[in-house]
C-alpha cells in the first residue's frame, strides 16, 4: 500500500493527552468484519456516540465542519495501550492518513505507517499551536509534506519535522515489507543454520 | 593494542546474537519463536491473500485467549457467532498453515504469556514476538519478548522482524515488601512514578536484591506492568529462580543440552558498566498496597493515600486530566482510597493469574464470603487444574467467587465477560482505561490479596493489616 508525498487536508484536534486504545477502538469491536472499511464507524466510538448511540454534543469529531478530515493532531502518548490492529485500521477507513502527536504508544508508530498510517512527532509546543490553531479555525487545512519533512499550518507557519528514512521509504513507496525480507532469504538460511547449532535445544522434537 | 569489547546489556546480547542485516538504521531481527494468538486470523488471511506461506510453522504457536469463554471449553460456549468464527477461523487457518496449536479444550491453553512462560515456550536468550502489547510478560525468563501488533503477518511469513535497537533503562529494586504486599504494588508503583510515557521506547531491564529473590511470578507481573510506562520490552537477567524454574518444563532444554544452555543463558547478564540510558533504583521496603483512581495506570496511589484533587493542580492539562478522569470514574476529589467502595472483583489477567497470585488471593478469601459479584479466572488450564489439586478453587467458590476457565476474560472483556455501565471493579488486570471492561465501567488496579479483600468487605482496604484468616 502506497502512502502519500504531499498531503493537504482538513485536520482535527484530538486535545486530550493519553488517548489510549481503548478508546480509538473499543475491545468489544475487535470480532467485526473490517469488509468494505467498516472500521471507520468504530473510532473513537464510545467518546463520539453516547450510551444510545447518539453524536456527544461538544466531540469534536462531531463538530461537521471537521468533516473529510485525513489529518488527526493529537496530543501526548497517542494509541497508548493494547496493540490491536483495529486502531489503526479504524483510523484509515474513517478516513485519516496522517496523525501529528507530540508521542505516541510504544507500538502504534512502529507498525502503523506499513499500512498506510502516517505518524508524525512534533514538540509539544508545536502540537499544542497547531491544534489551538484548529480549533480557533475548524476545517481549516494542514500540509504534511513529507519529501520535505515539513508540517504547514492554517496561519502558514512550518513545523520541520524527523523521520526515520526506513518509514519514509516504506511509507511513499509502499514496499511490500515481507518481500524487502524474503529477498534476504540467503542471510536468514544462513542464520538459521547457525542458530540450530548455538541453540540446538530450540529445535528439539 | 587490542581495543576492548564494548560493553553491552542482555538486551544487547541478545539482539546481537539475532541481528541478520542492518539497513537504514533498521536491524533485521531473527524471531525464534512466535506466538499467535485467537486475533491473529487478520494475520493469517493477509498471508493467504498474498499467496505466502508460514514460513517455519514449527517455530510459532496458536494460544486462543482473548475471544475464549470462561463458561466452558467447547465453541458452544463462547458468547457470539462472531467471536466463534474468530476462534474457529484462526484455529482453521493455523492447522492449514502446520503451526502447532493449543485450541480450545486443550488443558494447556490459557492466557498467551502464561501459557508460554509456563511451557517454557519462552526461554533466555531468545527472541519472541506476538501481537499482543503484553508480551513483554515473557522477558520475566530473559527472552527477548516483543509486541509486534500488525507485524504478526511479516513475522509469520518471514521469521524476523525489522527493529531498531531500543536503548536499555535499569531499574534497581531493593529491600524487602511488607506484608501481603506483592511485585504488583511495586510495578503500580513504579508506573506511578515513571508515568506512563516514563519508560517510552526503553527496553526495561529488572536488577537489584529484591528481583535476585522474586519468583518468576512476580517478574512476569513486573515485566507485564512496564508495557504500561511506554517501554518496548522488558526483561530480567536469568538465574537460578529462572533455572530452576525452567528445568523440566515441556519446551525446556532436554537433559541432553541441559548443561549447555545454562552456560549460554548464564553469559547473558549485562555486562558491568553496560550502558543505560536512564537509570532509577527504588526501596521496595516502603511500598504500600497500591491502587488506581483513573483511567490510566499511572494513577495510582497507596492504600492510605487520597484520591487527587484538580484543584490542587498548577498545570491546566494535568488538571483537566484528572477532573476528567474523577468524573468518568464517579470520585469526588480528595476520597481516601480505603474509603472507595467497589462493586464486583476480578481476579485474573497476564498480569496476575499465575498460581502464586491464586494462591495469594486464597489465603485471604480462606473461611470468608464474598459481598460482591467475583470472577476467578487462571491464567492457564494447568494453573487452574493446580489450583483445585490444592484446594483453592474451592476457597474462591465457598467464599461465594465464580471459577472460571483460563483467559483474558474480565481484562480487555473481548469474550463477552463485561462490567456494567457505571459498576466500580476491583481488578488485578494492567489497564483501567475508559470502557476496558465494558462501556461505562470503572476499573481500579490493585494486586491479588487487595483484589481478594475487597471482594470480603466491598472496598478498598489496607490488607498489611488483614490477619490470614
Amino acid at each position: 500500500m502506497a502512502g502519500f508525498e504531499v498531503l493537504t487536508a482538513v485536520a482535527v484536534p484530538i486535545d486530550i493527552d493519553n488517548v489510549d486504545t481503548d478508546q480509538i477502538f473499543p475491545s468489544r469491536f475487535t470480532s467485526k468484519s473490517r469488509a468494505g472499511g467498516m472500521f471507520g464507524r468504530y473510532l473513537l466510538h464510545d467518546q463520539r456516540l453516547d450510551e444510545h448511540g447518539r453524536p456527544r454534543a461538544g466531540f469534536v469529531l462531531n463538530d461537521e465542519r471537521y468533516s473529510g478530515a485525513k489529518i488527526l493532531v493529537a496530543a501526548a502518548n497517542y494509541a497508548c495501550g493494547s496493540a490491536r490492529p483495529g486502531a489503526i485500521y479504524s483510523h484509515l477507513d474513517y478516513g485519516i492518513e496522517a496523525i501529528v502527536a507530540e508521542s505516541f504508544g510504544p507500538v502504534f508508530p512502529t507498525v502503523a505507517f506499513k499500512s498506510g498510517l502516517l505518524t508524525v512527532q512534533l514538540s509539544k509546543p508545536d502540537t499544542a499551536d497547531i491544534r489551538r490553531a484548529l480549533l480557533a479555525q475548524p476545517g481549516a487545512k494542514v500540509t504534511v509534506d513529507l519529501k520535505d519533512q515539513v508540517i504547514l499550518a492554517p496561519d502558514g507557519t512550518r513545523y520541520s519535522f524527523d523521520i526515520d528514512p526506513f518509514v519514509k521509504r516504506m511509507f511513499v513507496e509502499g514496499h511490500s515489507e515481507v518481500d524487502m525480507t524474503l529477498a534476504l532469504r540467503d542471510k536468514i538460511e544462513a542464520f538459521e543454520t547457525r542458530q540450530r547449532a548455538s541453540m540446538p535445544w530450540l529445535y528439539q522434537g | 593494542m587490542q581495543q576492548a569489547a564494548p560493553r553491552r546489556t542482555i538486551v544487547d546480547k541478545i539482539f546481537d546474537a539475532h541481528a541478520i542485516h542492518e539497513e537504514s538504521g533498521r536491524t533485521l531481527l531473527y524471531v525464534d519463536r512466535v506466538i499467535a494468538a485467537d486475533t491473529a486470523l487478520p494475520a493469517f488471511k493477509a498471508l493467504e491473500q498474498e499467496g505466502r506461506r508460514v514460513r517455519r510453522p514449527g517455530q510459532a504457536l496458536h494460544i486462543p485467549d482473548h475471544f475464549t469463554p470462561s463458561s466452558g471449553r467447547t465453541l458452544d460456549d463462547v458468547a457470539d457467532d462472531e467471536m466463534r468464527a474468530f476462534i474457529g477461523g484462526t484455529a482453521a487457518a493455523a492447522r492449514t498453515a502446520g503451526v502447532p496449536a493449543f485450541v480450545l479444550g486443550d488443558a494447556r491453553r490459557g492466557i498467551q504469556h502464561v501459557v508460554a512462560t509456563e511451557q517454557a515456550y519462552a526461554q533466555p536468550g531468545i527472541v519472541l514476538a506476538a501481537s499482543d502489547s503484553h508480551t513483554p510478560t515473557q522477558g520475566a525468563v530473559g527472552a527477548l519478548a516483543l509486541s509486534i501488533g500488525t507485524d504478526l503477518a511479516h513475522a509469520l511469513a518471514t521469521q524476523c522482524v525489522w527493529l531498531k535497537r531500543p536503548q536499555a533503562m535499569r531499574i534497581a529494586l531493593e529491600g524487602r515488601l511488607a506484608r501481603n504486599v506483592t511485585a504488583k504494588d511495586v510495578a503500580l508503583a513504579l508506573v506511578a512514578r515513571l508515568g506512563c510515557g516514563g519508560a517510552s521506547g526503553l527496553a526495561v531491564e529488572y536488577s537489584g536484591s529484591f528481583i535476585r529473590e522474586l519468583s518468576v511470578e512476580g517478574r512476569m507481573t513486573l515485566c507485564n506492568l512496564s508495557v504500561e510506562t511506554g517501554a518496548r520490552t522488558a526483561i530480567v537477567a536469568p538465574d537460578e529462580v529462572t533455572f530452576d524454574y525452567l528445568r523440566g518444563r515441556p519446551y525446556a532444554p532436554s537433559s541432553r543440552y541441559w548443561d549447555d544452555a545454562v552456560a549460554l543463558w548464564t553469559a547473558l547478564a549485562s555486562d558491568r558498566d553496560a550502558p543505560y540510558v536512564r537509570e532509577l533504583t527504588l526501596d521496595v521496603s516502603t511500598i504500600e498496597p497500591m491502587v488506581t483512581w483513573g483511567n490510566n495506570t499511572e494513577n495510582a496511589v497507596p492504600i492510605t493515600g487520597r484520591v487527587p484533587d484538580p484543584d490542587a493542580e498548577t498545570l491546566p492539562e494535568r488538571r483537566t486530566l484528572i477532573r476528567k478522569s474523577l468524573d468518568y470514574m464517579g470520585l469526588a476529589p480528595s476520597t481516601p482510597a480505603s474509603q472507595i467502595e467497589i462493586n464486583q472483583v476480578f481476579i485474573g489477567s497476564c498480569a496476575n493469574s499465575t498460581l502464586e497470585d491464586l494462591r495469594a488471593a486464597a489465603r485471604l478469601m480462606r473461611g470468608r464470603k464474598v459481598v460482591v459479584p467475583t470472577l476467578v479466572v487462571p491464567g492457564s488450564g494447568l494453573v487452574k487444574a493446580q489450583a483445585e489439586a490444592e484446594g483453592l478453587a474451592a476457597i474462591f467458590t465457598d467464599a461465594g467467587a465464580r471459577w472460571s476457565e483460563a483467559g483474558c476474560s474480565m481484562c480487555n472483556s473481548m469474550n463477552g465477560d463485561v462490567v456494567p455501565p457505571g459498576a466500580r471493579c476491583a481488578s488485578t488486570a494492567n489497564r483501567n482505561h475508559a470502557g476496558r471492561q465494558g462501556p461505562g465501567s470503572r476499573t481500579h488496579l490493585v494486586s491479588p490479596p487487595t483484589a481478594a479483600a475487597a471482594a470480603i468487605v466491598g472496598r478498598l482496604t489496607d490488607v498489611r493489616q488483614w490477619p490470614d484468616e
